[in-house]
């Protein structure tokens, strides 16, 4: 079988493929950008560019349905994947369950690190339903708010597995 | 990364390492740290993404782990929470955040030597080896040996699984990381322990600290002294010390690795201490 190969066009850029919340899209993109600057110039400007070095969080994203940080990741590797960003989640009128909790909770500050935790908390979510305490600390470990301290946010992570749990009854 | 002209996407590891042998190519996993770690001037990238090395399996002799395998993976598969008293799934829970342990894998956490990768800590103490599938075909080497001049590749080889002995997996295992915070990735000390007591004395030990150079630290002469031998307190206490000396003797005039010194000193103190308890 012959495997897959991407190559250069003349503008020096990839074309790749792949869904982005849902719809599939052609990206073009030079070797060494990142997923998460593709993604912004693609306009999904949710997913916020923090410290560029994997460090914050604020740039997460799902990636084939787990949790991952796109700005250390080159946007030739989601090529063929399935990505998730925030504006995949909800929409202002139609907020998705843990983006309602988050609100309901007071668990938003500056909003800056909010996208990357609530992508960390669905990426949760998705696989356990109940998480205790310590299960939420440690699954948002990598997601760093400069504003709250962390309280309100494990309370709205709490709240959403509650409302999670409801709406799937 | 701006001479990258192509991507390739073996499907099966011949292909793999034959995309391999053209010049200025380079064999990416997860690319936790890409943008750092492709070479200057590399035109070829052979992604591993769609090969078939996410598994974590067991053999009649060895737990075989599959190199696209994630830290979170490892943290969270009942083979590796069970067998070798859970180390390898702990340690991973210790490596970084949530985020990074989703993308990073067994085989880039070997294949890049830096002082605070977890991995290899882990596996010299539980005496793991490395396959490794080179054009020629495929090689198994011990971790150890890895890291050392005793084993040789060209830049064609790909790591493609850890066989960790389940002969071993019963022995006493002890691991520790102190770190700033809990997700960080680096550390001031990590330690992996191994050991196996008969009639009140060691039979086996592996003591492996990681932190201090870009390989696994292990001191033989030191593994030496305590083998067989009564492990009283002045043992203990003489050994610790020396490990003490000799962590420091890599960088005498750092605090902070006067500080990792006292930490690697203290710790192996503790894990002797406890074994004594046991006996």
């Amino acid at each position: 079988m012959k495997n897959e190969k991407l190559s250069l066009d003349k503008n020096g850029r990839f074309e790749i493929s792949l869904k982005v919340n849902g719809k599939p899209l052609s990206m073009e993109v030079k070797p060494s950008e990142s997923l998460l600057e593709a993604l912004r110039k693609y306009g999904y400007k949710g997913t916020k560019k923090g410290c560029d070095t994997g460090d914050c969080g604020s740039c997460a994203i799902l990636m084939d349905g787990s949790s991952r940080v796109s700005c250390v990741m080159p946007a030739f590797l989601a090529h063929g994947s399935e990505i998730t960003t925030i504006e995949g989640l909800g929409t202002v009128q139609n907020p998705h369950a843990i983006q309602a909790a988050f609100v309901e909770a007071g668990a938003v500050q500056c909003g800056f690190c909010i996208p990357g935790m609530i992508v960390s908390a669905k990426h949760l979510l998705d696989r356990n339903k109940t998480p205790g305490e310590g299960e939420i600390k440690h699954h948002l470990d990598g997601n760093l708010c400069r504003c709250t301290g962390y309280v309100k946010q494990i309370e709205a992570v709490k709240l959403a597995a509650k409302k999670l749990r409801k709406s799937s009854k | 990364m701006n001479n990258i002209k192509n991507v390739i996407f073996p499907e099966t590891l011949k292909d793999a390492v034959s995309a391999l042998k053209k010049k200025k190519s380079f064999f990416m996993s997860s690319s936790t740290f890409s943008f750092k770690s492709v070479p200057e001037g590399t035109e070829n990238i052979v992604l591993a993404k769609k090969l078939p090395l996410r598994y974590v399996k067991k053999d009649p002799k060895n737990l075989l782990i599959g190199a696209l395998t994630t830290f979170d993976d490892l943290e969270n598969n009942p083979l590796c929470r069970s067998l070798f008293s859970g180390i390898l799934s702990f340690s991973a829970s210790r490596c970084s955040s949530q985020l990074i342990r989703n993308m990073a894998t067994v085989g880039g956490n070997i294949a890049h030597p830096n002082a605070f990768n977890l991995l290899p800590v882990v596996l010299t103490a539980l005496g793991a080896s490395v396959k490794v599938a080179l054009r020629t075909g495929s090689k198994t080497v011990p971790v150890r040996d890895f890291y050392s001049s005793k084993f040789k590749c060209g830049t064609e080889a790909i790591i493609t699984e850890i066989q960790a002995p389940l002969s071993l997996a019963k022995d006493d295992f002890y691991f520790e990381k102190v770190s700033k915070i809990r997700s960080s990735w680096d550390s001031y000390i990590t330690v992996a322990f191994r050991s196996r007591l008969r009639n009140g004395r060691l039979e086996d030990l592996k003591l492996a600290f990681g932190a201090i150079t870009a390989f696994p630290y292990v001191n033989e002469a030191l593994e030496k002294e305590l083998l067989g031998a009564e492990l009283t307190p002045a043992l203990i206490k003489s050994v610790s010390a020396k490990y003490g000396e000799a962590v420091l003797a890599f960088h005498p005039a750092s605090r902070i690795n006067a500080y990792r010194a006292e930490l690697a000193a203290n710790l192996t103190a503790f894990y002797l201490k406890g074994l004594t308890e046991k006996v």
